[in-house]
């Protein structure tokens, strides 16, 4: 006899890109699909409520905020952008700048995230990320910096979906929420996902892979949005135009995309920029117990 | 006269390297790779944005005039003169509408409250395509109405596919595109 599901597949525009959650519950548990109908609503006002406070784009959020207002003063901050705050300060830290949240200003200077009102007439400067300063309920800047969110938010914004989930009394069978390639998965062992490398002419490869741990984070620098473009924060130059683009046999730039494994897909955001900036820190890959593939622009993958 | 002639030349030649190339990229460069994925039923999208709010059928039918205005106001095209659209009673709105962006054809449904407001944004039915279909109108119109998971047998689903961010920009204009309409047309209907 085959086991029988109910399930719900919902999608929402939030985060910037396409918000995928799927939910499903042996038909056993007697579970009504409007049960899980509301609690993905739950779980994509969470996703939302991160958005409203981390978002970059919006000038009313509590990042906006903080941008505005930290050189001048501590400025009160709520546990949920401390936790980012401080995971990106951690990845910073262990991978000596790398990873840097406070690349936000250049990002801004080259368009890739936009100029506000607030901005006007203040001069920003290009500091790093040892200028933030984080209390445990305020935070404050040393130097005139902006910071950005922008992944690691994204990735917390799916941790914290998937964790309220967890907490309501269902019994899932297979939670994965998918925040455009950030992934989350509840059953995760032996499950096929796909990776994507889009190219140029419409080249792009999808590869089959296996799942490695519960979250799933993939970067392709120079794709998609713009402000999803990684900026070098050491030497302020685009990701692909030093260290990490590659040519081909005909001499074209191609690319590399970078996944990493973890148990947080917060952490495999963030891991995905700083090892597709510094391919060789391979000791970080055990520093936050992640592992990862690479794929090039013919699919082949390579496991790191 | 010989001006006319070295154009027409000009614009042969043209027309026979652009074919050539089109030929050698479709047979080398144009993966077909469609994925789709089904999400809810438009019934489904309506109860979760209204609840229980009793909508009657609506269609709009936009005249060109109110489309190229439509088109000013909003900066985005506008494809379809014909809206799905219910309404209540008290002027609340349901639009069923289609998301056409570069490799993505999304069937969206929107809730705009009685003051214009957006009240809900539900993915009905998503597909993606890597490959000349998307802009071939008779791919397109084979998903009017339908459920493209069925039409299309030779597809994977789309499960969970990890790789650079998409943007949903074209679901972000396309619903401005509807607040735009609504506020040129629905309120008025």
């Amino acid at each position: 006899m085959c086991t029988k599901w109910v399930q719900v597949d919902r999608c929402k525009p939030l985060l910037g890109t396409y918000v995928d959650i799927h939910l499903a519950v042996d038909v056993a548990e007697n579970v009504n699909r409007d049960v899980l109908i509301a609690a993905s609503e739950t779980a994509f006002s969470r996703i939302q409520s991160v958005q409203d406070l981390m978002s970059f784009h919006d000038p009313e959020s509590e990042l906006s905020g903080i941008n505005r207002d930290a050189f001048q003063h501590a400025v009160p901050i709520s546990p949920s952008t401390h936790d980012v705050i401080k995971t990106a300060l951690d990845i910073s830290a262990a991978s000596g700048g790398i990873y840097d949240i406070s690349v936000a200003h250049a990002l801004v200077q080259k368009g890739y995230l936009p100029r506000h009102a607030y901005a006007a007439g203040r001069s920003y400067v290009s500091a790093d990320w040892t200028a933030i300063k984080l209390q445990a309920r305020s935070i404050r800047f040393d130097a005139n910096i902006m910071i950005d969110l922008g992944g690691i938010a994204k990735g917390y914004a799916v941790d914290a979906a998937f964790e309220g989930l967890l907490q309501m009394p269902i019994p899932f069978t297979q939670i994965i929420v998918n925040a455009g390639g950030d992934i989350r998965m509840l059953d995760w062992q032996d499950k096929d996902i796909v990776l994507r490398t889009p190219a140029r002419w419409k080249r792009t490869r999808f590869v089959d892979y296996t799942m490695q741990n519960t979250a799933l984070a993939t970067s392709i620098p120079g794709h998609g949005s713009p402000s999803s473009r990684i900026l070098d924060p050491i030497s302020h130059t685009r990701a692909h135009t030093n260290r990490a683009h590659i040519k081909n046999w005909l001499g074209w730039h191609t690319q590399k995309s970078i996944s990493i494994f973890a148990d947080r897909c917060m952490i495999a955001d963030a891991l995905t920029k700083t090892m597709y900036l510094a391919p060789e820190r391979t000791d970080l890959l055990e520093r936050f117990n992640v592992c990862g593939a690479i794929v090039d622009i013919n699919g082949r993958i390579e496991a790191i | 006269m010989s001006f006319k002639q070295n154009k027409a030349k000009f614009s042969r030649r043209h027309l026979l390297k652009g074919g050539v190339s089109m030929t050698l990229a479709g047979l080398f460069f144009m993966p077909k790779t469609v994925w789709a994925k089904h999400y809810l039923d438009a019934d489904e999208a309506r109860k979760l944005i209204w609840g229980d709010l009793i909508f009657q059928p609506h269609p709009v039918e936009l005249s060109p005039a109110q489309m190229k205005s439509i088109k000013k106001a909003s900066k985005t095209r506008v494809r379809n003169a014909k809206m799905n659209a219910w309404k209540t009673q008290a002027g609340q709105w349901f639009v069923l509408d289609q998301i056409i962006g570069k490799h993505e054809n999304i069937d969206i449904a929107v809730g705009i409250d009685e003051k214009g407001q957006i009240k809900g944004i539900e993915v009905l039915e998503y597909r993606e395509s890597y490959g000349h279909q998307i802009i071939n109108p008779k791919w397109m119109a084979q998903f009017h109405g339908r459920d493209s998971s069925k039409v299309l047998k030779l597809d994977k689903q789309i499960k969970n596919i990890s790789g650079a961010t998409l943007s949903c920009r074209h679901i972000t204009d396309g619903v401005n595109r509807l607040t735009h309409t609504w506020d040129q047309v629905l309120r008025s209907e």
